[in-house]
């Protein structure tokens, strides 16, 4: 029935050319209505018997060790029980019934949880008094966990609260094996084990997050500072989460919502000195016994960013996001809806936009980037405009050792991309695309068969692309539809101290492609692909304090339409995909024609990701070492081909090619308590990675970088300040020393005006600089409460302490500008 | 019995998931008009008192693809001769005049020279490319009374032969200014022919 609803709640909300695609779509809904209803009839049918049990481990959020001897009651009644010394609690002979749970123990804060004994209660994590945290309860492992024996990172809570309003890819990097690609500095994608774009999901809200993610340019649109964690999956989860996943998994999950909890809510206010930027957000909360609901939102407005010496012109956005959520509980039964907005507005800096080698050229030599003027909030082209909604409606139906998940989502990315045009064509994007995406996924979670647990699910993806008319430009990417279809299922065993685990999938991917070639005559090709994914694994805990996990997983993505069909300029370089040139008798190089399977075949790319990661934990000290070797075949990338000379001047192009890749790496993660009041924290990580079909190098890889953080807290208070932090965050960023070769603009100039082919002899990758040298970074924070006014946060926080002037490897600006310089950031947070 | 029932359910939504596979629609992108191309450059040189003008092209039939433009023939001008010089820029793929468009927006776009010295009596030097303050004879301004350059003069000298750079600017959102050079907005034309006088 309320699959019926959402097609109802879309027809209203969308315009009418929609409406006949959304009502075809409803046609199956209803059928997934009509199976639910006896499942949901047969599920009010069972007896009420006092066996359920509720148990878990209860953990001291600051350090993430068991708390030994916590007191557990259930609330109105003597029921309860304490801990034992590994922070392991059970409550037995429990009636079917909900109920509220308190946690406490001296020195830390209070937590209720209003529960029921269906649903799984894993991990319950206590906050000290003294800091800033809440308390928090993990609830069973729902759509997030995947697979026991994948390395797992997420980000601590502390880190995102105090970092929460950065980019989803700047706040992603900060965790040991991320980083980031950027386009400026509004731009970010995260980079997982050296890959990014199509080779990295993003799942928010338990949705794959669908969106033009092709373009290096193209950041995820999404608000992290709506979201309540963030965490990466750094083996190739395919298998749970399917095609796109060969570098790893990038999971964001909103806040969870509370049954039977009085109205909540935070306002936060953050300024920034640097593009002098002002923030908001707020969320609130509210839990009834059945229904629970949740509201957030956000608003940024800033203005140019300023590097040490210059300002950053046309740096400024605006971004504006809306979360609702409402869910509705019964004994066995789950339904979740939210609805999700996110709206963009960004600048490029204006000094990268260049048409030909010598503009190029002129943008790299100058000191400071062209057209640089005093500070503004304008956004002029080149800019970018994105907008993204989320629906998602999801029920769960728990039985006592078995549940059944089904899950609907719909989005719609609107990309909007302008660039610095002739007269009016500066305000007609350039790039103008929609894409509307479909997904289903059911999951049933089985009892235990001869000791294996495990999942079998199915989920169905449909999506239509289109190029919106108007832009006077051919489209870059043609449009297309797309179908896809994967069936797996996961199964995992525990002997004594092993847990061994095994995961299956298959998929099918349909595409039917209609683009426009040069001339605007019109091609189309329907495309079939299809994929078995495995993965096997292990985990062991090897004695107190000490896990091993290891796997080895396969993922695969089908080419994507840009590395088929791309065609023309981007900025200073032509590119032509694998269906759009061809290769003559004479090495010559043509486009004329749009290829096809029979032409070219391009296989999809398969890899092969075997992630191990060791971990301690002690009292004092805990480290994480982990190791990956990820091997892909067939792996799409382009090389450089020859200059051309047309009107416009001398521009090289590059074609897409396929080669192998393999890529090694390590992460390694460490703390250690000094005392009370001092904290040390160490990262590093480190990337190799080959070209072994040519033997050549990655352009773009992340250089090695070291970490240091230093925690203090001081048991004084500060005047009216109480529960103060202060953290110093020391980063080092090697200089890349597994760059390809430079060839300077000058050479590739001078070669095409004595007519020499520099690519004929040898196509290795090319860089047009070599890779900017190391530089270290510092930031340094302050977090404090306010004395008499209990809920109120603040915090103070200086990035670049030493503005630095530096420019990082895989931010495409490096050509023409430098990073962003020293910046204040003052934040206050209420909480009620 | 029960996970019988799950199993079904399981295998209900699976033939969902196939029917859901057959939907697609076919929609064909939108016709556009690339109006970004310049495929063709046409410079005539014109002498005062009439006689035939000189006319060179450079033409990139395949727009944005791969294979070079073709520059036609070398520029051979009279010597000791006052010409004015056209140039007319056009889109063939779409068969558009460009002219027409950089005229419409001339306060936002410049030509700039750049030739072999001593080529030219008037004006002297090497041209305006490395320095607008440079000698060049412009015969059009814009609304700002800033140079243009669709429409130029030229006085030949005893004779020579070097090469001869047109290169046209896109300066938008107040970038031509007094003092904007070639170094200031992106390239549309940067094309170069070789120019004998005799």
């Amino acid at each position: 029935m309320h699959k019926i609803y959402i097609c109802v709640i879309t027809s209203i909300i969308y315009e009418p050319k929609l409406k006949a695609f959304i009502k075809n779509l409803c046609k199956p809904l209803l059928g997934v209505a009509f199976f639910f209803m006896p499942v949901l009839s047969a599920s009010s049918q069972t007896t009420d018997t006092c066996q359920y049990q509720v148990s878990g481990v209860i953990y001291d959020l600051s350090n993430k060790q068991p708390l030994a001897f916590a007191s557990i009651q259930i609330k109105g009644t003597n029921i309860g029980t304490i801990a034992d010394e590994k922070g392991n609690f059970v409550i037995k002979n429990l009636c079917d019934k909900e109920f509220d749970l308190i946690f406490s123990h001296v020195g830390f804060k209070q937590l209720t949880h209003h529960h029921d004994p269906h649903h799984e209660l894993s991990q319950v994590f206590l906050a000290p008094e003294r800091v800033s945290l809440e308390s928090v309860i993990i609830e069973g492992e729902a759509l997030e966990g995947g697979l026991n024996s994948n390395t797992i990172d997420k980000l601590s809570e502390g880190v995102f609260e105090e970092n929460k309003t950065e980019s989803l890819g700047d706040l992603a990097a900060r965790i040991t094996g991320v980083s980031v690609l950027k386009t400026g500095q509004n731009i970010a994608k995260p980079i997982i084990h050296g890959l990014h774009s199509n080779r990295v999901l993003v799942i928010n809200n338990g949705v794959r997050h669908e969106f033009q993610n092709w373009g290096q340019e193209h950041a995820p649109e999404i608000d992290p500072s709506l979201a309540e964690d963030i965490s990466v999956i750094k083996g190739a989860a395919t298998v749970r989460f399917g095609p796109d996943a060969l570098g790893g998994v990038l999971l964001i999950n909103p806040p969870e919502m509370e049954m039977v909890s009085p109205l909540s809510g935070e306002l936060n206010l953050v300024g920034k000195s640097n593009g002098r930027s002002g923030e908001g957000s707020f969320k609130l909360q509210k839990g009834y016994e059945q229904v629970a609901f949740l509201a957030s939102g956000s608003f940024v407005r800033q203005g140019d960013l300023k590097a040490p010496d210059y300002f950053l012109t046309n740096t400024g956005k605006t971004e504006k996001s809306l979360s609702l959520g409402a869910k509705y509980h019964s004994s066995h039964f789950d339904l979740t809806g939210s609805y999700s907005h996110f709206d963009q507005e960004l600048g490029i800096l204006r000094g990268s936009v260049t048409g030909n080698l010598n503009d190029l050229a002129q943008a790299m030599e100058s000191d400071i980037p062209q057209n640089t003027r005093d500070f503004s909030y304008d956004i002029n082209t080149p800019k970018q405009r994105v907008i993204h909604d989320l629906f998602k409606l999801s029920g769960e139906l728990h039985k006592e050792n078995q549940s059944f998940l089904v899950q609907y989502g719909f989005q719609i990315n609107q990309r909007r991309e302008f660039d610095v045009r002739r007269g009016t064509n500066n305000e007609r994007p350039a790039i103008n695309l929609e894409l509307f995406s479909h997904s289903l996924d059911v999951e049933w979670n089985h009892p235990e068969w001869n000791l294996w647990q495990g999942s079998i699910g199915i989920q169905g993806v449909y999506q239509d692309n289109n190029n919106l008319p108007g832009t006077n430009t051919i489209p870059f990417i043609p449009n297309y539809n797309n179908t896809r279809l994967g069936i797996y299922m996961i199964e995992s065993r525990t002997f004594d101290k092993n847990t061994f685990e095994w995961g299956l999938r298959y998929d099918f991917q349909g595409f039917s492609v209609r683009g426009r070639a040069a001339n605007n005559d019109l091609f189309t090709d329907d495309l079939t692909y299809q994929n078995l994914s495995a993965t096997v694994g292990m985990k062991r805990d090897i004695k107190e304090g000490h896990v091993i996990r290891t796997n080895i997983g396969s993922a695969w993505r089908p080419p994507n339409v840009s590395e088929l069909y791309s065609f023309g300029r981007n900025q200073s370089i032509f590119e032509y995909g694998l269906w759009r040139y061809e290769i003559d008798e004479n090495n010559e190089v043509t486009a004329n024609r749009v290829l096809t399977e029979q032409d070219r075949e391009v296989p999809s790319e398969v890899g092969l990701k075997w992630v191990t990661s060791y971990e301690i934990s002690q009292k004092k000290w805990q480290t994480d070492l982990t190791g990956y070797v990820n091997l892909i075949y067939n792996y799409i990338f382009t090389k450089p081909a020859g200059v051309t000379q047309n009107v416009r001047g001398a521009l090289p192009f590059f074609i897409y090619d396929q080669t192998d890749a393999l890529l090694l790496g390590m992460d390694f993660s460490g703390s250690y308590r000094h005392n009370e009041k001092l904290n040390s924290s160490f990262n590093a990580s480190i990337l190799w990675a080959k070209d072994v079909g040519n033997n050549e190098n990655f352009v773009g890889l992340p250089p090695i970088n070291l970490g240091y953080v230093l925690e203090y807290l001081p048991a004084r208070d500060f005047g009216i300040f109480l529960n103060n932090h202060l953290n110093l965050n020391l980063k080092y960023t090697f200089e890349q020393f597994q760059a390809p070769r430079h060839i300077g603009v000058d050479d590739l100039l001078e070669a095409k005006a004595n007519d020499i082919d520099l690519f004929e002899m040898n196509d290795e990758v090319f860089d047009f600089l070599p890779p900017p040298s190391g530089y270290f970074l510092v930031d340094a924070s302050w977090g404090f409460q306010v004395k008499n006014i209990p809920g109120l946060h603040g915090s103070l926080q200086i990035k670049n302490v030493l503005n630095q002037s530096y420019r990082n490897y895989t931010d495409f600006m490096r050509y023409v500008a430098d990073d962003m310089g020293r910046n204040f950031i003052l934040s206050v947070r209420y909480k009620f | 019995m029960k996970n019988l029932n799950y199993l079904s359910l399981l295998v209900g939504f699976l033939v969902l998931g196939f029917t859901m596979t057959s939907c697609s629609d076919d929609d064909e992108p939108p016709v556009e008009n690339p109006e970004e191309i310049i495929t063709d450059v046409t410079l005539t040189f014109t002498p005062d008192g009439g006689t035939t003008p000189i006319v060179a092209t450079a033409s990139d039939p395949d727009g944005e693809g791969p294979l070079d433009l073709r520059v036609d023939g070398d520029i051979t001008l009279d010597t000791n001769t006052d010409y004015t010089m056209t140039i007319e820029l056009r889109n063939e793929i779409e068969d558009e005049d460009v002219t027409e468009e950089i005229e419409r927006e001339d306060d936002e776009h410049m030509f700039f020279f750049s030739f072999s010295e001593d080529l030219f009596t008037s004006p002297e030097g090497d041209g305006n490319f490395d320095g607008r303050s440079d000698e060049l004879n412009y015969n059009d301004l814009d609304d700002n009374d800033y140079p243009v350059g669709l429409s130029t003069s030229w006085s030949t000298g005893d004779g020579g032969s070097g090469t001869f750079r047109v290169v046209l600017k896109h300066q938008p959102e107040n970038i031509k200014t007094a003092t904007s050079d070639s170094g200031d907005g992106s390239s549309e034309v940067d094309v170069t022919w070789d120019l004998t006088i005799e």
